[in-house]
Parts: C-alpha cells; sequence; structure tokens
C-alpha cells in the first residue's frame, strides 16, 4: 500500500487531530513490527525492510502535509464521535478533503464555534453575536 | 620837825651844787634830744610826705601810662572787634542775600522740576495706562485662550471620562448579558440546539468565504 492510500485509510476513521494522530501511532507501529521481524527468509528480509521504511518515511511526510489542512473549532459542548464524524464529513465536503479537526472546548461561548483556519481566527459563536448586540445597542455619551 | 646838822646841810647843799649842773644838763639833754626827736620826727615826716607825693606822682605816672596803653589796646581791640563785627555782619548780609538768592533759584528748580515731574508723570501715565490697557487686553486674549484650551481640555477630558465610564459599563453590562445569556442558555439549550448553533456558524462562516485559499 502506497503512503497516499495509507493515509486515505487513517483519513476515512480519523476526522480529528487526536484520531489522526493515534492512527498514525498505530500505524507506525506496524510499520515498525514490520521492519524488525524476523521470521521472514534471510532473502526477502532486508527487501522487506527497505520497503517497510520508505513506507514510514513516505507516511511521516504525508502526515506532516495531512497536519497542515487542521482547523481548530472551539465549541460550547463536547460532540460525541457520532457528531465529530458528522463534523468531520461538513468539513471535508466544504472546505479541504483531508482536513483534520481540532476540537475544543469553551463552555463560556455560549453555543456556535470560534473557528481558526489557515492561521485566521474568527468568532461565529453566540456570545460574540451577544456582544455585538450589546455594542449595537451601546449607551451613546 | 625834822633837825638837820650842818654837815649834812652843807652835804646836802654840795650834793645840790653837784646835782643841779647834771639836773641841768640831764634836763637841757631831755630837752635837746626830745628836740632834735622832733627834728628828726618832721624831717621823716617831711621825707616821708616828699616820698610820698614823689611815688604818688610815680604811681599816677604809671597808672596813667598804664590805663592809656589799656585803653588804646582796649580800643585797638574794639575796634578790631567792631571791624570784624562790620566783616562779619556784611558777610552775614551776603551769606543772606546768597542764600535768598540760592532759595529763591531753587524754588525756581523746584517748581521747573515739579512741572517736568507733573509733565512726565502724566505721560508716564499715559504710557502706563496704554501699557496697562495692552497687557489687560493682551492677558485677556491670553486668559480667554487658556480658557477656551482649558475648557476644550476639560471637556475632551469629561468625553474621554464618559468614553471611559462608557466602556467601562459596556464591558460590565455585556459581561454582565453574557452571564445572563450564559446562565439562561445553558441550562435551555439541548444537545440538537448546539449542534444546530454549530452548523449555522459554519454555513456562515462558509458564506463569509471564511474557508477560501488565502
Amino acid at each position: 500500500m502506497g503512503s497516499q492510500e495509507l493515509l486515505k485509510t487513517i483519513l476515512a476513521d480519523a476526522y480529528t487531530i487526536d484520531d489522526f494522530r493515534r492512527q498514525l501511532r498505530i500505524r507506525r507501529e506496524r510499520l515498525a513490527d514490520e521492519l524488525f521481524r524476523q521470521s521472514r527468509p534471510e532473502n526477502a528480509r532486508d527487501q522487506a525492510k527497505e520497503q517497510a521504511w520508505r513506507q514510514h518515511q513516505a507516511l511521516a511526510a504525508e502526515a506532516q502535509k495531512a497536519q497542515g489542512n487542521k482547523v481548530i473549532i472551539t465549541l460550547a459542548i463536547k460532540l460525541p464521535k457520532k457528531e465529530i464524524r458528522r463534523l468531520g464529513r461538513w468539513f471535508r465536503a466544504n472546505v479541504h478533503p483531508q482536513v483534520l479537526l481540532d476540537l475544543r472546548v469553551d463552555p463560556q461561548i455560549i453555543g456556535g464555534a470560534i473557528i481558526s483556519w489557515q492561521g485566521i481566527e474568527k468568532d461565529f459563536s453566540l456570545r460574540s453575536q451577544i456582544k455585538n448586540i450589546v455594542w449595537e445597542t451601546r449607551l451613546k455619551p | 620837825m625834822i633837825e638837820l646838822s650842818n654837815e649834812a646841810l652843807i652835804l646836802i647843799f654840795l650834793t645840790l651844787i653837784v646835782i643841779y649842773p647834771t639836773l641841768l644838763l640831764l634836763v637841757a639833754s631831755f630837752f635837746s634830744r626830745r628836740e632834735r626827736e622832733r627834728t628828726v620826727k618832721r624831717e621823716v615826716r617831711q621825707d616821708y610826705e616828699r616820698q610820698l607825693k614823689k611815688l604818688s606822682r610815680l604811681l599816677k605816672a604809671e597808672l596813667t601810662e598804664r590805663l592809656d596803653q589799656f585803653l588804646s589796646e582796649f580800643l585797638a581791640e574794639l575796634a578790631e572787634h567792631l571791624s570784624q563785627q562790620v566783616d562779619i555782619e556784611a558777610d552775614v548780609d551776603r551769606q543772606r542775600r546768597r542764600i535768598e538768592a540760592e532759595t529763591q533759584k531753587y524754588a525756581a528748580n523746584l517748581k521747573k522740576l515739579e512741572e517736568k515731574l507733573t509733565a512726565d508723570w502724566q505721560k508716564s501715565e499715559e504710557r502706563s495706562r496704554q501699557t496697562l490697557e495692552v497687557l489687560i487686553d493682551e492677558a485677556q486674549k491670553r486668559f480667554n485662550q487658556q480658557f477656551e484650551e482649558e475648557l476644550a481640555a476639560a471637556r475632551r477630558a469629561i468625553k474621554n471620562y464618559q468614553e471611559t465610564r462608557m466602556r467601562k459599563i459596556e464591558r460590565k453590562l455585556t459581561a454582565l448579558v453574557e452571564d445572563v445569556a450564559y446562565r439562561a442558555l445553558k441550562k435551555r439549550l439541548s444537545f440538537s440546539d448546539q449542534t444546530e448553533l454549530i452548523y449555522k456558524a459554519l454555513e456562515e462562516a462558509k458564506q463569509e468565504g471564511f474557508f477560501e485559499d488565502r
């Protein structure tokens, strides 16, 4: 399996950055097992080692690239896995096919979300809307 | 009565003969001496009188001479004093006239000085009045300018204070509203409401073009 395919396999099941890292760690451990397995015949061992090492390197590069498509979302509640998958699918459909979510929880925002994408953050929370309403109806000196 | 013998009588007679000349001599001597004394006395008196007359003349002459000398000296001195007094009087008169002249001159100078001072004072007063008017005018302008500046500064300070206070009140109000909203909505927002709000926020971000490549 090529590194691209391996990454797609990982991303298909991992929507958050934490899940992605976990999956990546598991894959790396498997590759390491492959790399250091002794049960292969002597002639096939070096070839398998080399292939596993290349895959390991390529996966690391892809993973680095994938983590660049990270979106930080601050929510008022902690979402269950089902809703996280839904949210991830929404992002991959509307933003980027390999996007990873970095979910954070801040109950003070009341509702909605604060989104940070490619280094820019914007507040779409209910707290922000309330603030805007208060600002628009602020007292005039 | 006593009876004397001849011899006794003779002796007495003889004695008398002897004593009689002696007595005569004594008497004569007595008178002679007396006469001599008188003569001497007369002579002495005469001499005394002569001496006295001489001395009187001498004394008179001496006294006359001394008196003349004294009188002449006195007169000379008196004349000198009189002369000096005349000089002094003349000098006093001159001084008096000079003082009168100086006084008149001084009075004239004083009058001139007074007139000059009055004129100078009037000029100075006029200048001072003009200067004072200018100063008052400048001070008034400065005061007005400073007053305007201070008024503007005070207005700015009040405005800043109002704005600061308003910002503080707004912050407090916002925090209060947030807190109230948080407390109220925390209990009332269901899970589906929360997810709905999340997707609404995502759609809003998408519509704003927040996810477009930069």
